[in-house]
């Protein structure tokens, strides 16, 4: 609280005995003489004067009536003072010139009424005939006066004073102008640029920007900051007789303000206050239609778009928006009239453009929107509206050509396939294979190499590739027809492979025996063979694996082992068709039918054939088995294979995506 | 899991090949279009992506998820829209020029000013939506997500963009814009680029768009 110290007073709400001071410490430091000393007295005079008006404000909460009870009383005082002074003149004998100097310096009365100004006025200090005082007049008359305000020349003739230009004074000036134009800030943007290109007041911003914007915000907003948003039209305003201009211009301000804080309510209702007032300024027009657009009434925008084009007959946002609104109402030809005017002008403009195409678009007239599109993506490659309409128009096309016949026509759909996006077949094959082999190269090479190891694990092991032992042990069983004793010869057979045979049997004869799995003493299982009577008696009708039976063939007995089917069709027919492999002779075989040829003494006495057929067992496969580590690699391979399946699926959709 | 449960998820699956097919162009856009979960295989992609988010746990992506949904950069957009739109066409430019100190501030104005009242209803939001979608099948792939949270803000936001937007064209319309006013180089050239790639997503009868709609 230095300023009270330089003041030389004790702190106090009391804006007069503050001006006391201040005159008392003027005498000390002049501006002329003392110029620092003059900027701090000045400096400390406009923070006490501030503060004690802040503390004035909230404690009597901008009650009017005592500040005027406040100036009656000061004005008393004054006539109070004015009495006592001449009352002093009257009666004193010293000669008045004595004691003028006195006076002066006489602290219990520093000032002379006449130098005193209302109290209500603002806080400009009490110094007469002051460079200050004179600049702080006249800018007050250059605002009061619209027509002056908005005069760019004006103010530079203003500001080419010595208030201004001395170097001295400048910092001061620039204060006093800078309290000034906070509380009275409309003025065009040409006369911000030119206070600030005088002041510089954004370098004093910059130096301490928060507290300059909280002391200073709409000198910041208006005229520092970027908020170009705000700086609207004056011009127009000239030609509106009897017009408060800054009520209408708070209006207005406070309109725009609500707009950009999306309160469209507040802003309409601003809006209404503005044009209450004046209905002919451009600027309010164009926010009337901003705002009863996003209030969705279109009737009253629409109301605002014809004043606009009323006031401006080539306004493109009068017609623009007029289209629009037309466009959504669905009247495509009176928005192509709107347009068709801001095109004649800017053939470019890209917002009628689109609309222009928009709207061809729901007439029909595809050739026309196409022309719109391709001329906003000449403006600007990159308009996705644009890209994403001709790719539907050409779409639109193709299909119309696709229903009409005519070779002319594959031209025209081959490159509207281009436009639709479709990359030749050798580039998506390319990547096709790119894709694959760069994502799968790992799976690739381990197929191939499992390949190779498996089938050399396969040789190793049975024999033979894997496709053989595949083929075999896939081939049908073949079956040698033997028509008489010496085709069952082992010569000649075909080796092991072939000891299937074929063969029709005729006068065939069951001969009762029964081949049955039992057990031996040791309880080992055994083969026996028991007639049907033993069978039954020994209970073993369920153990029953075979049944005997036999066949001459070329004079010679044959054996047969067979199964239930097979042995009841030789019992009922004598005949058969048989499949089944030829066997050696065992000596238990022998042996039972060398029993049974006891018995049946009429049965052919002829000795046995060293063969016999056998028809139970499946022939034995000749191959080896594979070993269980094959069936790993064989696991591994087929979930490669999978995951390669897999890629080629992605392959294929994206090579068909055209 | 019950069949209505599982005929809802088939359908959303539908939404989200849809979305995700916009979200990766370029070299491989096409091949993506076409296998859309193909992406999310890809965990240390996913996990560049968290990164470049500033998503590293659980809750700072569900906290992205919710901003995207609540404000999401059409906040902003919408802000600048709004400052444009009330200024007289003639000024528009100076006032993006005045920007020269701030580059992306005034590459964003001007991408705004290209598209002033031509853009959907709703502004960029698209963006917002669909890499929100994006984020949940990430943040489920990398165990962020549980499966049942992931189908949550899934469903919810379908249920948003379908009451948001009618047509598969205003929404890639959104979409792009939005891209283009989020890049990190300052450029829309990508459009261009890739002007195959947005055509076949539009129109092509293989395109994910096609088979689910919008307004259906």
């Amino acid at each position: 609280m230095q300023f009270w110290k330089i003041l030389g007073i004790e702190p106090t709400d009391d804006v007069s005995a503050i001006k006391r001071a201040y005159a008392v410490k003027l005498k000390i430091h002049h501006p002329e003489e003392d110029p620092e000393g003059y900027q701090r007295l000045r400096e400390a005079y406009d923070q006490a004067v501030k503060q004690a008006k802040q503390k004035a404000k909230k404690a009597i909460n901008r009650d009017i009536t005592e500040t005027e009870d406040d100036g009656r009383e000061v004005s008393a005082a004054l006539e109070q003072e004015l009495d006592e002074h001449e009352h002093e003149n009257e009666h004193e004998d010293e000669p008045e010139d004595e004691h003028e100097d006195e006076d002066d310096a006489d602290p219990d009365h520093p000032y002379h009424p006449y130098r005193l100004l209302s109290f209500q006025e603002s806080n400009n200090p009490f110094v007469p005939d002051h460079p200050f005082e004179r600049f702080i007049e006249q800018i007050e008359a250059l605002y009061e006066n619209f027509s002056l305000r908005v005069d760019t020349n004006k103010w530079m003739e203003l500001l080419d004073s010595d208030a201004v230009w001395n170097v001295e004074l400048n910092r001061t000036t620039s204060r006093i102008l800078l309290d000034f134009m906070e509380e009275h800030y409309f003025v065009p943007d040409a006369v911000w640029k030119l206070l600030e290109n005088t002041f510089h007041w954004r370098d004093l911003a910059e130096e301490d920007k928060e507290s300059f914007q909280g002391q200073y915000p709409k000198v910041y907003t208006y005229g520092i900051g970027n908020e170009l948003v705000l700086n609207m039209g004056y011009s127009v305003l000239l030609n509106a007789a009897d017009l408060d201009h800054d009520v209408f211009l708070l209006a207005r301000e406070n309109a725009l303000l609500a707009l950009l804080e999306q309160d469209y309510s507040a802003a309409e209702r601003h809006l209404r206050k503005a044009t209450e007032r004046f209905e002919s300024d451009p600027d309010v027009i164009r926010l009337q239609i901003e705002c009863y657009s996003r209030l969705k009434n279109p009737e009253r925008a629409l109301d605002a778009c014809n004043g606009l084009i009323l006031l401006i007959p080539d306004s493109v946002e009068g017609h623009l928006n007029r289209a629009r609104i037309n466009f959504e109402d669905g009247k495509p030809q009176e928005v192509l009239q709107d347009l068709s005017r801001i095109l004649e002008r800017i053939p470019n403009h890209t917002s009628a453009l689109s609309l222009a195409g928009r709207s061809y678009m729901k007439l029909g007239k595809y050739d026309k929107a196409h022309e719109m599109y391709q001329r906003i993506q000449k403006e600007n490659a990159n308009d996705i509206e644009a890209m994403l309409a001709l790719a539907e128009l050409s779409a639109i096309k193709a299909e119309t050509i696709k229903k009409q016949e005519g070779s002319g026509n594959r031209k025209t759909l081959k490159q509207l396939k281009i436009d639709l996006g479709k990359t030749p077949l050798s580039y998506r094959l390319k990547q096709s294979a790119f894709l694959l082999l760069g994502g799968k190269w790992f799976s690739l090479i381990a197929i191939i190499a499992l390949h190779i190891f498996i089938s050399s694990s396969f040789v190793k092991h049975t024999g033979e590739t894997p496709i053989r032992f595949l083929i075999h042990a896939t081939k049908p069983i073949e079956y040698k027809t033997v028509v008489s004793l010496a085709d069952l010869d082992s010569d000649s057979l075909l080796p092991k492979a072939s000891t299937t045979v074929r063969m029709e049997l005729s006068k065939a004869t069951y001969m009762g025996i029964n081949q049955v799995r039992m057990k031996d003493d040791d309880g080992n299982p055994k083969i026996a063979y028991l007639s049907t009577a033993e069978v039954e008696k020994q209970d073993l009708l369920s153990n029953i694996s075979g049944y005997l039976n036999f066949v001459i063939l070329d004079g010679t007995p044959l054996l047969i082992l067979s199964d239930y089917d097979q042995a009841k069709a030789i019992y009922d027919k004598k005949t058969i068709e048989i499949k089944g492999t030829v066997q050696s002779l065992n000596p238990t075989l022998a042996g039972e039918y060398e029993k049974w040829k006891k018995r049946f003494l009429k049965a052919d006495q002829s000795p046995l054939a060293d063969k016999y057929l056998n028809l139970i067992e499946k022939p034995a496969s000749d191959q080896s088995s594979i070993p269980l580590r094959i069936y790993f690699y064989l696991l591994a391979l087929a979930l490669f294979y999978i995951s390669v399946f897999r890629e080629v699926r992605r392959v294929t959709r994206y090579l068909r995506y055209t | 899991m019950n069949i209505s449960t599982a005929e809802a998820q088939e359908t959303a699956q539908l939404y989200i090949d849809a979305l995700s097919a916009m979200c990766i162009v370029g070299k491989h856009g096409d091949y993506h279009v076409q296998n859309p979960n193909w992406i999310f295989t890809k965990r240390n992609y996913l996990r560049n992506l968290c990164q470049h988010w500033e998503v590293g746990n659980s809750d700072e992506l569900k906290d992205n998820i919710k901003w995207s949904l609540s404000v999401g950069h059409r906040k902003e957009f919408e802000d600048m829209n709004l400052a444009l739109s009330t200024q007289p066409e003639s000024d528009r430019s100076h006032y993006i020029e005045m920007e020269k100190d701030n580059p992306t501030r005034r590459y964003k104005l001007s991408i705004v000013n290209d598209y002033l009242e031509r853009m959907p209803p709703g502004g960029i939001a698209a963006t917002d939506y669909t890499w929100a979608v994006f984020k949940c099948c990430a943040g489920f792939k990398l165990d962020y997500l549980t499966e049942e949270e992931k189908w949550k803000y899934i469903n919810e936001i379908i249920a948003i963009i379908r009451s948001n937007y009618t047509n598969w064209k205003d929404f890639l319309i959104s979409f792009t814009v939005g891209s283009a006013y989020t890049s990190l180089n300052r450029s829309a050239d990508y459009i261009s680029e890739n002007k195959a790639l947005l055509a076949k997503l539009l129109v092509s009868p293989y395109s994910p768009l096609r088979k689910v709609k919008l307004n259906g």
